[in-house]
């Protein structure tokens, strides 16, 4: 089960841009009024670890984890920054500190910068509520 | 380029495809039933069976009635573009800018069909087919990029587009010395298949003739990814090639999107890619404008080196068709 110890021994390969380094008070990626989603987003600013699932044959993943910043989280999926460019449909697994894993599926990302991708992705399996036990 | 076509739809509906009336040549056996329309409220006849020739007397009838089209069966297409290279486009005493003219009026019928079927299959087969055919006319270095600019049409056709960025993409991968063990073929292909994902986009926003709203933007801005997500998953799309329908809108400067890549992340063959995309959209008429004057494209081009786009390609392509 992933816990503090464990996160701490993964080097977060993440290089926030200016603007970002001071990573509470970074801003939101998103637009709370954005009327276009199923399940409204909770922001937050909360490390997790993800491991990619081989998705397509001509992308090379390695076979690791990788710490990620998780800045937003609804019933259906999360928002994260991570060191690297990840592709449509590519598909991930995600371990949330308090143990819990969850199947993602990439459906956006946008470079922030060098080492620095926003990804939105959706949860395989929509949460039955946003309490933290299923997602923290 | 003054060959016109029908729309394919009424036409397909009915079984068959319009083909122009110079790409038969004379007294060959043709692979095919040829048929003519004599009535446009009614299906086309049969004018020559399959396994007979057309004389030379019935092209000079069908020039002096000014009839320029014939059509064959839908079924019969894979028949035709063989015939085709046998007679044509492989034939080398043919001249090149002929070939080339052939092989863009002869492809238009079928290029529409496949975009607008339902699977990706019959259009990533099209483009296969075409990148060969396209780069055995391109890859004749006696025939200048001016030459091949002068025999594209500049309509607003998707097929114009698609096609031209193919022939764009071919002269800048020519003039950096880009050869056939560099995949040259699936470079074509690659450029064909540029704006797959606008298959998945309304019509009336792609023809809209206001400006954009916000949001309009947006979903347009959906088509690479559209694209990607219909072939990633098939073994006859390159990594490469789906690249150019992934990273085509992306910026050198990283303002672009779908992601914002900047500078070398952008696939090199996708920046080719953006050029000639730019190139064509700008020197074409679209629904909301008529075609910019070439200097103007040229400017931006110019401009754009270093943050739309790299400066090695524009520099290329000038090049091989330059402003005047």
């Amino acid at each position: 089960m992933l816990n503090e110890a464990m996160l701490s021994k993964l080097d977060c390969e993440i290089v926030l841009p200016e603007g970002y380094a001071d990573r509470e008070a970074s801003p939101q990626f998103f637009d709370p009024r954005d009327d276009r989603r199923r399940f409204p987003r909770k922001s937050c600013v909360v490390d997790g670890v993800m491991q990619y699932q081989r998705t397509y044959p001509w992308l090379r993943r390695s076979n690791g984890y990788y710490r990620v910043m998780i800045r937003d989280v609804s019933r259906g999926g999360i928002g994260f920054l991570h060191s690297e460019e990840m592709f449509p449909d590519e598909k991930a697994r995600f371990v949330f500190l308090n143990g819990t894993e969850r199947g993602l599926i990439v459906k956006r990302c946008r470079r922030i910068g060098p080492k620095c991708y926003q990804i939105g992705a959706e949860f395989d399996e929509v949460l039955s509520d946003l309490s933290e036990g299923n997602w923290r | 380029m003054s060959t016109s076509f029908e729309t394919p739809t009424s036409l397909e509906r009915m079984g068959f495809l319009p083909i122009a009336v110079d790409t038969i040549t004379a007294s060959v056996a043709l692979p095919f039933d040829l048929f003519l329309r004599v009535d446009p409220i009614v299906p086309p006849v049969l004018y020559r069976e399959h396994q007979l020739a057309l004389e030379p007397r019935d092209l000079e009838r069908f020039a002096s009635q000014d009839i320029n089209t014939l059509y064959i069966r839908v079924d019969d297409h894979s028949a035709y573009r063989n015939f085709l290279v046998e007679t044509i486009l492989h034939n080398e005493s043919v001249p090149t800018p002929k070939r080339f003219r052939i092989l863009q009026t002869a492809n238009k019928a079928v290029f529409e069909m496949a975009f607008s079927s339902r699977s990706a299959a019959q259009l990533v087969s099209f483009a296969n087919e075409y990148g060969e055919e396209l780069v055995g006319i391109v890859s004749d270095e006696t025939v200048a990029g001016t030459e091949l600019l002068d025999l594209m049409a500049h309509d607003y056709y998707t097929y114009t587009h698609a096609t031209n960025v193919s022939v764009l993409s071919l002269l800048i991968a020519r003039q950096i010395g880009m050869g056939v063990r560099d995949g040259i073929v699936a470079l074509a292909t690659g450029a064909v298949l540029h704006d797959l994902g606008k298959r998945r986009i309304a019509p009336a926003l792609l023809n809209e003739k206001k400006r954009l709203t916000k949001r309009q933007f947006e979903t347009l801005q959906e088509h690479p990814k559209l694209g990607f997500l219909e072939v990633c998953d098939r073994s006859d799309v390159l990594w490469n090639q789906l690249m150019m329908i992934y990273q085509h809108h992306e910026h050198w400067d990283g303002r672009g999107y779908p992601v914002g890549a900047s500078g070398e992340e952008i696939h090199p063959w996708a920046r080719m890619c953006a050029v000639a995309d730019v190139y064509d959209a700008m020197s074409s008429a679209r629904p909301y404008r008529a075609p910019a004057p070439i200097h103007e494209v040229w400017e931006v081009l110019e401009k754009g080196c270093g943050q739309h786009f790299d400066a090695e390609y524009v520099k290329a392509l000038k090049s091989v068709v330059p402003p005047c």
